[in-house]
């Protein structure tokens, strides 16, 4: 079997698993409120627990280059699918937050709440991320500096970790939590991006 | 990490554009960026290159020095805007809170009340629970309730005090035999005299501390005397033949103490909150059950009438052979009959927060924060306004109505308020003059008519936040200062003669106790009044609500709100404006004008003080089973989804028109903070903006859209047993 093949096998299987860790944690998410509103709960923990996996690939994968190729080449692809489940799964959520929640369409009491402004916000970031995901659409909309867009994920990630913070539906903790991993992986990056130079730069090492 | 000249353009233009449009929120940060991104992108498609090479580090900094540092310095100026804009500014406490109510287990309110009973709930994963509320309190078995909640009823006559200066406990909550601990605040409050009473022949006065259970009694010469009561003593009154009587809010009986002895006499209820003696009876109000006047024989020691009222009690006095009630909730006086017949009654605005009868018993003199004598209450608590209102005791058609904060020479500015707030006492002398105690202004003054007052400073005594003022048949005067736990008696000549301090003077609790001495400041801040006139207490009477409507800031007219039972509830105010106690200072500041004494820690000595107040008593008689029953429904309907136990409130914040969707006030873009349903019966009226004005009416004539709780769905039966569970709390 090709490398290729290989790699397309293990983003596949990554990107399985961390949504089904992600499903087990909405699942039980929902179990701590008593009625219709499990299904808003769940969902929400369900698209921030993908958004922390999409987000943590690119430092696993920096840090696993030197050793791991394929496996780091997997994970960078994986981060793809998964900020895109992340994203149908918040406009899910946010589907059934407006029905189930709000009781309607109207966008004037997001404007209203700080919680429910910063779920909007962070909403709004992962569709842009999604959609600038696809090459037909940059294309097609002439967007070139997608790039230093797609950073923006992390803004996504701290509005998403304040919208659960103060959301009435779950506990305090899934917010705070999201916010601490977020800031960690924030400053991870850089600091894995130097580790993995410096062991390039070591002579005998091959890099990536 | 590669970084284009287009990646850091981006950046800087969407910081520049953000600094130009003063934005000071997420959105508007956001927005800029996606300016910036829009404008960068038409640049690359109209010749911008495509394949530009990356900067190198150094060109990064300086680039990022030069540019970067006034967008920056501009948004950084703005951060507490946006903090506050983004509710962010106290998220701390907010979170704090929330994480001590969502633990498991959990218990609220983490308060421990060394003076009076408090219920408490628990939140807890278990079969079994047990709760140590401190080392020196006994075990106490919790009551299931079921859906994991639990309810505890605390007595420190019973179940043990925590020690007298400890202000943090470490409670333990046993579920199944596994203990986890939680540090509750512990208070102890110290004696609280509060309103005097004379003798009929005024040569004794009394009064009575609830918070020490002991009554004080003055023989001629103003020298007073400590006895000690039974649970809570409310009020005190002396009848003909010189007994004293002392009503209790926690026991069920009057103490009578004469020369032969002490004896109890039956009430039949709880909760007394004030008492007259006429003609060999005791009239006394109740809220516990249901609102009544009480009258006991004193020598048939057994209840022989009872009227029932409407809304929440608060005084009775007696004269001319008949007796005057004010209630709040809604706000009333009424001329009550010696035989229980209601002659007359009229509606006020706002409840009194204190009356009288004058000695020829032609005039009932009432304290008030506002009122109108004829059309719909005022709105906004601008109208607020301390007065004297004068009525007649026969007809109760209003004779004289005089506001009394003033301004005086002493005043700064233009407008300024120093005298006259905060009327807390009233007694009218033998001469026929009144005596009022002014507790926003450090005052008592005497009022002759129309004339001039005369004014008695009693703060530099060591009485400050006076709340009553009596004249014993000698010509002294007398004067309780609650707050210092001090009387005074001053002679004829307004000279201080003696001081009975009940309570440490404020310079020996610096040395011994200074967190008691910041309790104590801000219980003097809570009535102090600002340069408007307009105090805390002017609408939060007493620490409680005046049941009335108002506006602060321009938000939406709301019903008062409680300020007992608020600790660890983080968010305040209707809107979840104030993330911190100490926060709600910035209202007397903004809206009415300050202090004339600027700055202290008036601010961090409020919250010390509203922290250490329990919520209000609830004192129905329990019902278990159907309390069970009830807490089905509340949770079939979804209640516990927002009023979530233990402290039942999730502390969030909801737009109204998600909660309210057809209510008849505007709402649009208006918040709701979850309030607590902890002592809900006594806080009526209902929703934020207080159309309902009964438990029962909230979900028969306020829930059409069925989304404030499903209880559409729900029977006669079901919601008569929620609100036995509410009643419960």
């Amino acid at each position: 079997m090709s490398a290729a093949a290989d790699v397309d096998r293990l983003t596949t299987r990554m990107t399985l698993g961390a949504t089904a860790l992600s499903l087990s944690v909405a699942v039980s998410s929902a179990l701590d409120v008593s009625s219709e509103h499990r299904l808003i709960s769940g969902s929400g923990a369900l698209a921030i627990t993908l958004l922390l996996f999409a987000l943590a690939c690119s430092p696993a994968a920096t840090w696993l280059a030197p050793k791991r190729v394929e496996l780091a080449v997997a994970l960078r692809r994986a981060r793809r699918s998964l900020g895109v489940l992340a994203m149908l799964a918040a406009l899910s959520h946010a589907t059934l937050g407006m029905v189930g929640y709000l009781g309607s369409l109207d966008l004037g009491p997001i404007l209203t709440v700080p919680w429910l402004r910063d779920g909007g916000l962070a909403l709004l970031i992962l569709v842009a991320l999604g959609l600038t995901s696809f090459p037909i659409v940059t294309r097609t909309l002439h967007v070139r500096a997608w790039s230093a867009l797609h950073r923006l994920v992390y803004a996504s990630a701290l509005l998403a970790a304040l919208h659960a913070t103060g959301a009435p539906f779950g506990e305090a903790w899934v917010g705070i939590t999201t916010l601490l991993v977020v800031l960690a992986l924030l400053l991870a990056r850089p600091i894995v991006h130097a580790i993995a130079l410096r062991r390039a730069a070591r002579p005998g090492r091959n890099a990536t | 990490m590669n970084v284009r000249g287009s990646d850091l353009a981006m950046l800087v233009l969407g910081l520049v554009i953000a600094a130009a449009a003063r934005a000071a929120s997420f959105a508007g940060l956001l927005g800029a960026l996606g300016v910036a991104f829009v404008l960068v992108n038409v640049a690359r498609v109209v010749g911008w290159p495509d394949r530009e090479p990356p900067l190198s580090r150094r060109a990064i900094a300086i680039l990022v020095a030069l540019i970067l540092v006034v967008p920056l310095r501009d948004l950084a100026g703005r951060a507490g805007d946006l903090a506050e804009t983004e509710g962010l500014s106290g998220l701390g406490e907010h979170l704090a809170d929330r994480r001590s109510l969502e633990a498991d287990p959990s218990l609220a309110p983490p308060l421990v009340p060394g003076d009076r009973p408090l219920t408490y709930f628990v939140h807890a994963t278990g079969e079994h629970v047990r709760v140590r509320l401190g080392p020196s309190t006994e075990w106490m078995e919790a009551e299931a309730l079921g859906h994991d909640v639990f309810r505890v009823d605390y007595d420190p006559a019973r179940d043990g005090a925590p020690p007298p200066r400890a202000h943090e406990t470490l409670a333990s909550i046993e579920v199944d035999g596994s203990a986890t601990t939680r540090t509750l605040l512990a208070s102890t409050p110290g004696p609280h005299p509060r309103w005097l009473h004379l003798s009929p022949d005024r040569t004794h006065a009394c009064v009575t501390s609830e918070e020490t259970d002991e009554v004080v009694t003055f023989g001629p010469g103003g020298e007073g005397a400590r006895t000690s009561t039974l649970d809570g003593p409310t009020d005190c009154a002396i009848d003909d033949a010189g007994a004293l009587l002392v009503a209790h809010r926690y026991a069920h009986q009057l103490l009578s103490i004469d020369g032969d002895g002490t004896r109890m006499i039956e009430l039949g209820s709880l909760g007394a909150l004030s008492l007259a003696v006429v003609g060999g009876h005791a009239f006394v109000v109740t809220d516990a059950e249901e609102a009544a006047l009480i009258r006991v024989g004193l020598l048939g020691e057994h209840e022989t009438a009872r009227v029932a009222l409407t809304g929440h009690p608060t005084f009775v006095v007696s004269g001319g052979g008949a007796l005057f009630v004010t209630t709040a909730g809604p706000a009333t006086l009424s001329r009550i009959s010696l035989e229980g017949t209601i002659d007359a009654s009229r509606a006020l605005v706002s409840p009194a927060v204190h009356l009288t009868v004058s000695p020829d018993a032609s005039e009932v003199v009432l304290a008030l924060t506002d009122f109108v004598e004829d059309g719909a209450p005022h709105l906004g608590n601008h109208y607020v306004e301390d007065r004297l209102a004068t009525f007649d005791a026969t007809t109760l058609a209003l004779r004289e109505d005089r506001p009394t904060a003033r301004r005086t020479p002493r005043q700064d500015h233009a407008g300024d308020v120093d005298r006259g707030a905060s009327p807390m006492g009233l007694s009218f002398t033998a001469r026929g003059t009144l005596l009022v105690a002014f507790a926003g202004t450090d005052e008592v003054w005497e009022l002759d008519g129309l004339a001039p007052p005369r004014i008695l400073d009693t703060a530099p005594h060591g009485l400050s936040a006076p709340f009553s003022a009596a004249e014993l048949e000698d010509g002294s005067i007398l004067v309780t200062s609650p707050s210092s736990g001090r009387i005074g008696t001053f002679g004829q000549d307004r000279a201080l003669r003696s001081s009975l301090a009940l309570a440490l003077p404020d310079r020996e609790l610096l040395r011994t106790d200074p967190d008691a001495l910041q309790v104590r400041f801000g219980e003097r801040a809570f009535f102090e009044a600002t340069r408007s006139g307009i105090s805390c207490q002017s609408c939060h009477l007493h620490g409680g609500t005046d049941g009335a409507f108002h506006n602060i800031g321009g938000r939406l007219a709301a019903p008062t709100l409680d300020v007992r039972g608020v600790i660890g509830t983080s968010p305040y105010l209707r809107d979840g404006t104030y993330p911190r106690l100490r926060d709600l200072y910035e209202v007397a500041v903004t809206e009415y004008r300050g202090y004339r004494e600027p700055g202290g820690d008036r601010a961090q000595n409020l919250e010390a003080w509203m922290r250490t107040l329990p919520p209000p008593p609830t004192l129905v008689a329990r019902a278990p089973e159907r309390e069970r029953r009830g807490l089905e429904v509340f949770v079939r309907a979804g209640c516990g989804d927002c009023h979530a136990a233990p402290a039942f409130t999730s502390l969030a914040l909801h737009p109204i028109e998600a909660v309210f969707p057809d209510a008849p006030t505007r709402a649009e873009g208006r918040v709701l903070d979850t309030p607590s349903l902890r002592s809900v019966a006594s806080s009526a009226p209902y929703l934020y903006d207080g159309r309902a004005t009964s438990l029962d009416a909230i979900f028969r004539d306020h829930n059409a859209s069925d989304r404030h709780g499903h209880t559409d769905a729900l029977s006669d039966e079901d919601l008569d047993l929620l609100i036995v569970f509410l009643r419960s709390l």
